[in-house]
């Protein structure tokens, strides 16, 4: 499964990083995006995810994000 | 000796007594790669394509007698560069412009259908004026040059975020991820969008596209990028190139030419108009097709607020505003805007630079060679009229860009027994697309009908029903 890992990411390079993974990575979903443990980080994530508009999104484990369809 | 006639170019044209007016400088300087690892002479050059078919192919357009559909993975025979360059193909086109011969993969320039300014111009007349001789003397008698390429457009993916209404998947993969959510795709159509070519398009896009360019910007041999995509400010490896270009300093030896969104112009520490100026020179063709409303229909994803910012920050930069260029895809759409358009280019001072819609098909109905010719002309006269008196230089494109329309012939006089049936399957194709993009805002989603009212001759047209196409 292809993953992108945020964790040292600045927050202000996360929406070109998650952004142009999503998007280069499509015809392999599911992508899994491993934001850890803050908040803000997750919310920064899925602002990216909703203006992309990935459709089936999950966060089963606090901090990592599954995108299940795009 | 293989026939050898010199052309002779002055002040950055091909002088009318010319005895070569077709030698371009491309070929012995310049190397383009598309996505799909599509290699040609320069993005305008109409070829054949091996694996996936490009917009502008020869054999993407039925007129040309070489129409063929896209072929399969086991057709991807990728070639690296040091292949391709001195490739039979190659010497071939070599020796015929050395000896004046027009080739059909240069009639982009030959007959000026895309713009009226020419890449011909760009590379001949303008960025290696200085070469012609060393094209002549490094050249042999089979085509094979000992010059090597200085001056690159490589598209390493189509990455884009956006979803412009002229583009498409080859181009932007947010293109491709609404053509996936909506089953829009075969395999027959676009093979590099299975997963498993996919795969391997990516790897050699990587390991052979990237790398090869990488090494040319190690080296410091490189005069002229032309950083267009996708979308070129979300490749990493613009970012790295440019800072190893600066941190070698050898920016200053290249002439950078962008063409992009201008969706954004940072990416984590960097800052793209720190380097700009840093360059031997820079042109920024930031794509806009109308601005505010109108823009952000066309180009689905621009934020236009965030665009002006962008592109008022590039303005400020020295000599930002002969630099910072608007580049204006003129659509049918986009003409219900033409005039805002200019006053904006107007209040900044800056150059725009016009050409029309890709349209070899009469399906294109986003296109204004779709609509019925008298109400072209009465439209089109009725904006030159209108923006002749205020137009300055820098705006000059836009009316000799209206001014070519007017003869050109439109869909109805191209295809004379097609264009109908056409016209009511790409008008049914924008439906599809204003539905699934609508986004449900009351009186927010723009359509291209809506556009047309404006004039009520065109909305009866474009709108128009005929008990052949009914359910359309």
């Amino acid at each position: 499964m292809h993953t992108l890992d945020l964790h040292g990411t600045r927050h202000h390079a996360v929406d070109s990083k998650v952004e142009n993974f999503v998007l280069m990575n499509q015809s392999e979903v599911p992508l899994t995006i491993i934001c850890g443990n803050s908040q803000k980080m997750i919310d920064l994530v899925n602002a990216v995810l909703n203006r992309i508009e990935c459709e089936n999104v999950v966060m089963d484990r606090y901090g990592v994000i599954v995108i299940r369809e795009l | 000796m293989s026939n050898r006639v010199k052309p002779k170019w002055e002040g950055g044209a091909v002088h009318p007594d010319s005895p070569n007016k077709v030698f371009c400088t491309a070929p012995w300087t310049h190397t383009y790669i598309s996505p799909q690892s599509e290699r040609r002479m320069c993005c305008a050059s109409r070829e054949e394509h091996q694996f996936q078919k490009q917009y502008i192919d020869a054999s993407n357009d039925e007129s040309t007698g070489l129409f063929k559909e896209s072929g399969t993975i086991a057709d991807y025979q990728p070639v690296t560069l040091r292949e391709h360059w001195n490739s039979k193909y190659m010497r071939d086109i070599r020796l015929k412009l050395l000896a004046g011969e027009k080739i059909p993969q240069c009639d982009v320039c030959n007959d000026s259908i895309l713009s009226q300014s020419t890449y011909r111009q760009w590379f001949t007349g303008f960025l290696f004026q200085d070469k012609i001789d060393q094209c002549y003397e490094e050249t042999d008698d089979d085509g094979y040059t000992t010059m090597d390429p200085i001056s690159f457009d490589y598209r390493v993916s189509n990455l884009c975020n956006f979803k412009c209404r002229m583009c498409g998947e080859q181009l932007s993969s947010a293109w491709e991820t609404e053509k996936r959510q909506n089953n829009h795709w075969t395999p027959e159509s676009q093979p590099f969008m299975v997963p498993e070519n996919k795969q391997i398009i990516e790897k050699f896009q990587k390991e052979v596209v990237e790398e090869e360019f990488w090494e040319a910007i190690k080296s410091g041999t490189v005069e002229e990028i032309y950083w267009v995509g996708g979308e070129p400010l979300m490749y990493d490896i613009h970012w790295k190139s440019m800072d190893r270009l600066s941190e070698d300093n050898n920016l200053h030896k290249v002439h950078l030419r962008y063409n992009s969104n201008l969706s954004r112009v940072r990416y984590g520490k960097y800052y793209l108009y720190d380097w700009l100026p840093q360059a031997k020179d820079w042109t920024m063709c930031a794509s806009i097709d109308g601005i505010g409303k109108i823009g952000e229909f066309i180009r689905t994803g621009l934020d236009w607020e965030q665009w002006d910012q962008n592109f008022r920050e590039g303005v400020a930069l020295p000599g930002g505003n002969d630099k910072m260029l608007m580049d204006l895809t003129l659509t049918g759409p986009g003409l219900f805007g033409l005039r805002d358009f200019v006053n904006y280019a107007l209040e900044l001072d800056v150059k725009i630079e016009t050409k029309n819609m890709f349209a070899f098909h009469a399906d294109i109905v986003f296109s204004f060679m779709s609509w019925p010719r008298h109400i072209l002309d009465r439209i089109v006269n009725s904006l030159l009229n209108d923006l002749r008196p205020i137009i300055t230089p820098k705006q000059q494109t836009v009316i000799h860009q209206l001014e070519a329309i007017l003869n050109t012939p439109t869909f109805a006089e191209q295809f004379p027994d097609t264009h109908e049936d056409q016209f009511f399957n790409g008008r049914q194709w924008q439906k599809t697309i204003a539905e699934i993009r609508d986004d449900g805002a009351p009186g927010e989603a723009l359509t291209v009908q809506e556009i047309y009212k404006e004039d009520e001759e065109l909305y009866n047209w474009y709108t128009r029903t005929d008990p052949k196409h009914n359910s359309r």
